[in-house]
C-alpha cells in the first residue's frame, strides 16, 4: 500500500530535457508513465524516503548522481581493449553491453577508396517510454522529432504502416511502435537495452532509497554496497557503473536522514563530456563536429547537458571519425567507435534531496548477512559467460572479414 | 606454484599505522636499451643494499648500525621502461599503464596543461617534466636524514659499480623531491588538508589494489597498484589576495576550525554544519569531531558550494571504493619547502602522492568537468585569470607498483628475471 498523495500529479514532470514543445496531453501521458512505473516497481519505493513528487521535498539541494558511460561489465570480465571491441560490435554489442543508461551507434560510410570507415557516433540517453508516449499520442510530433534528428521526414507508412495514423486508436499506434526498431538501431534515437528503461531507473533509485543498516558488535552501522546487493539478492547489478552509483547515492542520502526524489525534468542526461580529449589534425575538434541536442536547459545555465550527442563530420565533409584522435597525456589513438567517446562522458538523472530529519532506530532495515560471504568478484559475474559468447561471435566475424 | 602477492610497503592505508614523517621521491633513468636480465640483476643488488639500509646498515660503516627510523622503500616502473628501454622483458606493460600513465609534455617554452581538459598547468619555467624517468623509488622514514641518506647511498652504489667494473652503470640518478608531514593537519594555505581521506583499511585498499582479472598476461599485476606523483607549487601571493570568506568558499571549510561549510547566507557568508566543532574542542581534527570531517549526501544547500575544492575533488563520498567509477584514490601527500635564489627566496607546495588501481581514476578527477576538469583549485574564484595559476606543476608522473611476494628478489623482479 502506497501513501503517495500528490497535489498536482498530472504535471509533476516536464518531458525529459524540456526537449519538445509538447501539449498537456503528452505531458500527462509522460507523468502517467512515471507514476505507473513507480507504483508497480519491484523495488517497492517507499514514499517516506523516495516520494514521487519532487515538490514534496523542501530545503532541497541537488545530489551529484552520475557515472561514466563506458560499459563496465566487459572490463571486469576481460579488459578495456576487449570491452571496446565488443561494445563497438554493432547491434550485438549494443544489445548486451550498452547497459549504463547510454547507448550509441556507429555510422559508417565508404571513403574515396571504397573502404567502409566510421563516420560518426550517435549517442543517446533518451528513454524509450517517452518515445512511446509521443508515438501513441502525437504522430505529428513523432515525425517532427525524427526530422530534426535524421534530417529527413519519414513517411507515415514507415512509422505506422498506414497512410493515415490518425485513424488508428492509441493502442493500435502503440502496437506499431516496433516499426521504429530499425531506425533506432541505425541512429540511436532512444535506449533499447532492457535495463536502460524508465522502470529500471525508478527501480534502482527506489531500491537504494531505504534505510538499510547492518549490526556490528550490537551497533547499527551503514551497510556497504556488497552487503546491500548481496542481502537483497541482486548481486548481478553490483558490477556496473550505473546501478551502484544511483542506488548508493540515494542510500547515502537516506541513511543521512534525507529524502530523495527525481528533479524536474525526470530523464537521463549526458552531464559532462571532456571534449578537450579529442583533436583533429592537432587542433581542437571543430564545434560543428560536436552536436548536442534533445535538451533545453539553457535557462538554467546547463546548456552542455543533453540527451543526444553526435560526434564526427557530416556526410558532406571528406573526413571520417578515425581522423579524430583521442588523447590521454601522451597516449594518442584514432577514434574508431563509441566506446572511446563514452569513456569521456558522465551520465545520470537529476536527483534532489532534502527534508532532513533524524532516523529512529526503528526506521532501520537491518540486513541479515550472518554467515553470508558478501564479497562480490566482478570478474566472476554470471554475465561474463554471455560476454564470452559475444567475444567468440566477434572473433568469428573478424575471421570472415579478414582478407 | 603460485605465492601470495600483496601491496608493497610504503603505502600506509591500514588501521593503526601512520606514515613516516619524511618522504623522498627519487627517479632513476635507464641509460640505454638493455637486456632485462642484466638490469634485473643490477636492481637485485640495489635492492639488497636497500634491505640493509632498512636495518641501519651502511656499506661504508661495516658493523656500525645507524638509526633507520622506520624506513620503507617502494619501487615503481614507468611506461618508457617497458616501451623503450627493456629488451627481452619477461612481462609486457600492464594495459592501464600503457593507456593512462602519461601526462602531457610541457610546452617548449614552459607551462601548458598536464592533461587534455585539466585545469592544472606546468609552472612557466618547466620545459621538461622530470618525473617521466623509468623507475621511481619512494623512501619514507621518520627523519629527514634517513630518506636523504637513501639517495646518497643510491648514488654511491651506482658510482661504485661503474668505478670498480669500469663500465657505465645502466642506471642514472635523476631528480629527487623531498617533503614532510605536518603535525597541524593543515597545508600551506593554512586550511586543514587530507582529513576527508577514506576510512583506513578495506575502503582504501579496494580503491588502489589491482583487482582479479581473467586476462592471463595481466594476472601478475593483481594486488599491485599505480602511484601518481605531482610536485604542486602553491602561489601564496595569489592566495593571500583573497579575503578569508573567499578562501573559505573556495576550500569549502572554515579556515580556523576546519568544519565543512554547508550553505551561504544571502549576504554571501559561509555557514558551517551545525554542532561543529563539538563543545570543548576548537578544530575538526580533535576527538569527537570525526563525523564532521566529511559530509554526507543531502547536507549541502545551494548551488555554489558544490564548486568548492573539497567537493570537486571528491564527488562520491561513499566508502564504496571498489568500482573505478567511484574515482576514490588513496592520497599520501607530503608538503614541501625549498629555498630558491629568486624572490621570495622559497617555494612551497605539496608532493601529491596517490595510489589507485588504475591511473584512470585520477585522470578522470582531473579532466571531467563534473570533477576538477578545467579547474585549478575549485570555487567561484576560478573566474579570476590569476587564480588559474594558483597551483602549478613542477613534475608529474605515473608508475606501476608491482605486487610483492616472498619469492621475488625485489618487487617486480619477474619483469626482468625468470
Amino acid at each position: 500500500m502506497f501513501l503517495f498523495v500528490s497535489k498536482n500529479l498530472q504535471t509533476m514532470y516536464d518531458v525529459p530535457g524540456f526537449s519538445d514543445n509538447v501539449n498537456e496531453d503528452i505531458k500527462n501521458a509522460w507523468n502517467e508513465a512515471v507514476k505507473s512505473n513507480y507504483n508497480s516497481s519491484d523495488s517497492n519505493p517507499d514514499p517516506k524516503y523516495f516520494p514521487l513528487d519532487p515538490n514534496d521535498i523542501r530545503e532541497s539541494s541537488d545530489a551529484k548522481v552520475f557515472w561514466f558511460a563506458d560499459p563496465q561489465e566487459p572490463q571486469h570480465c576481460f579488459d578495456e581493449r576487449i570491452a571496446q571491441q565488443l561494445s563497438d560490435f554493432g547491434i550485438e554489442g549494443r544489445k548486451l553491453l550498452h547497459n549504463e543508461y547510454c547507448e550509441y551507434t556507429i555510422v559508417k560510410r565508404q571513403d574515396s577508396s571504397g573502404k567502409l570507415r566510421p563516420k560518426r557516433v550517435n549517442v543517446t540517453t533518451e528513454f524509450k517510454a517517452y518515445w512511446e508516449c509521443v508515438a501513441r499520442r502525437d504522430p505529428n510530433l513523432l515525425r517532427k522529432i525524427l526530422k530534426e534528428i535524421l534530417g529527413i521526414q519519414p513517411s507515415w507508412q514507415d512509422l505506422y504502416g498506414v497512410d493515415d495514423p490518425f485513424v488508428l486508436t492509441e493502442q493500435m499506434r502503440a502496437a506499431k511502435f516496433s516499426r521504429l526498431d530499425k531506425i533506432n538501431t541505425d541512429n540511436a534515437l532512444f535506449m533499447s537495452h532492457p535495463i536502460n528503461g524508465l522502470s529500471d531507473l525508478i527501480y534502482i533509485v527506489g531500491f537504494g532509497s531505504k534505510p538499510y543498516a547492518v549490526k556490528r558488535n550490537g551497533q547499527i552501522e551503514k551497510a556497504s554496497r556488497e552487503e546491500i546487493f548481496t542481502a537483497k539478492r541482486v548481486r548481478s547489478l553490483a558490477c556496473r557503473h550505473a546501478d551502484p552509483a544511483a542506488s548508493m547515492a540515494a542510500y547515502g542520502a537516506v541513511f543521512g536522514g534525507n529524502q530523495v526524489a527525481f528533479k524536474n525534468p525526470l530523464g537521463m542526461y549526458i552531464q559532462s563530456f571532456n571534449t578537450d580529449a579529442l583533436s583533429f589534425q592537432g587542433e581542437p575538434l571543430p564545434e560543428k563536429w560536436i552536436r548536442r541536442s534533445r535538451a533545453n536547459f539553457s535557462s538554467e545555465g546547463q546548456n552542455e547537458w543533453c540527451q543526444r550527442l553526435v560526434i564526427g563530420p557530416s556526410d558532406e565533409e571528406p573526413y571520417f571519425l578515425d581522423d579524430i584522435k583521442i588523447e590521454t597525456g601522451e597516449f594518442k589513438e584514432p577514434v574508431v567507435g563509441g566506446f572511446q567517446i563514452l569513456k569521456s562522458i558522465e551520465v545520470g538523472p537529476l536527483i534532489t534531496t532534502g527534508n532532513p530529519k533524524s532516523l529512529l532506530s526503528s526506521d532501520y532495515l537491518i540486513l541479515d548477512i550472518t554467515g553470508i560471504n558478501t564479497a562480490i568478484k566482478c570478474n566472476k559475474a554470471e554475465v561474463c559467460s554471455e560476454i564470452q559468447q559475444l567475444k567468440e561471435q566477434y572473433e568469428k566475424s573478424k575471421l570472415h572479414t579478414s582478407p | 606454484m603460485s605465492f601470495e602477492t600483496k601491496l608493497q610497503e610504503g603505502i600506509y592505508y591500514d588501521k593503526g599505522i601512520k606514515p613516516g614523517n619524511h618522504l623522498c621521491m627519487t627517479f632513476l633513468s635507464v641509460r640505454d636499451q638493455i637486456d632485462a636480465p642484466i638490469l634485473g640483476k643490477y636492481l637485485s643488488e640495489l635492492w639488497t643494499m636497500y634491505d640493509e639500509l632498512k636495518k641501519g646498515k651502511i656499506r661504508d660503516l661495516p658493523n656500525h648500525i645507524v638509526p633507520s627510523n622506520h624506513l620503507t622503500i617502494l619501487i615503481g616502473f614507468g611506461i618508457n621502461l617497458f616501451k623503450k628501454k627493456l629488451r627481452n622483458a619477461k612481462r609486457s606493460a600492464p594495459d592501464q599503464l600503457e593507456k593512462y600513465s602519461t601526462f602531457k609534455k610541457p610546452l617548449p617554452t614552459g607551462g601548458g596543461p598536464i592533461l587534455q581538459g585539466a585545469g592544472l598547468m606546468y609552472d612557466d619555467d618547466i620545459k621538461t617534466n622530470p618525473a617521466t624517468e623509468d623507475i621511481l623509488i619512494q623512501f619514507i622514514a621518520d627523519s629527514q636524514l634517513a630518506v636523504d641518506r637513501c639517495v646518497v647511498e643510491t648514488w654511491k652504489f651506482l658510482n661504485d659499480k661503474s668505478f670498480y667494473s669500469n663500465e657505465e652503470s645502466p642506471l642514472v640518478l635523476g631528480n629527487s623531491y623531498t617533503g614532510f608531514q605536518r603535525d597541524d593537519f593543515r597545508s600551506w594555505i593554512d586550511f586543514h588538508d587530507g582529513i576527508s581521506n577514506m576510512e583506513s583499511g578495506t575502503a582504501r585498499l579496494e580503491s588502489m589494489r589491482i583487482k582479479e582479472t581473467n586476462i592471463d598476461q595481466e594476472k601478475w599485476t593483481q594486488n599491485g597498484t599505480y602511484i601518481s606523483f605531482m610536485r604542486i607549487r602553491t602561489d601564496l601571493s595569489i592566495w593571500r589576495k583573497l579575503s578569508t570568506v573567499e578562501q573559505e568558499l573556495a576550500v569549502g571549510r572554515n579556515k580556523l576550525t576546519g568544519c565543512p561549510i554547508i550553505s551561504i547566507t544571502e549576504s554571501g557568508l559561509p555557514v558551517v554544519i551545525d554542532g561543529c566543532p563539538v563543545p570543548g574542542t576548537s578544530e575538526v581534527t580533535e576527538t569527537g569531531n570525526e563525523h564532521f570531517k566529511d559530509i554526507s549526501e543531502g547536507v549541502i544547500k545551494g548551488d555554489k558550494l558544490p564548486e568548492s575544492h573539497i567537493h570537486k575533488a571528491n564527488m562520491k563520498r561513499s566508502n564504496d571504493t571498489f568500482l573505478r567509477d567511484s574515482n576514490r584514490i588513496f592520497r599520501q601527500g607530503y608538503e614541501f619547502f625549498e629555498p630558491i635564489d629568486i624572490s621570495p627566496g622559497f617555494r612551497v607546495g605539496l608532493n601529491f602522492v596517490s595510489f589507485q588501481d588504475t591511473p584512470r581514476r585520477l585522470n578522470d578527477i582531473l579532466t571531467s568537468t563534473n570533477w576538477l576538469g578545467k579547474a585549478n583549485f575549485g570555487g567561484s574564484i576560478e573566474s579570476s585569470a590569476e587564480m588559474k595559476r594558483f597551483l602549478t606543476i613542477r613534475a608529474a608522473g605515473y608508475y606501476f607498483v608491482p605486487p610483492y611476494s616472498k619469492v621475488d628478489k625485489f618487487p617486480g623482479s619477474s619483469i626482468f628475471l625468470e
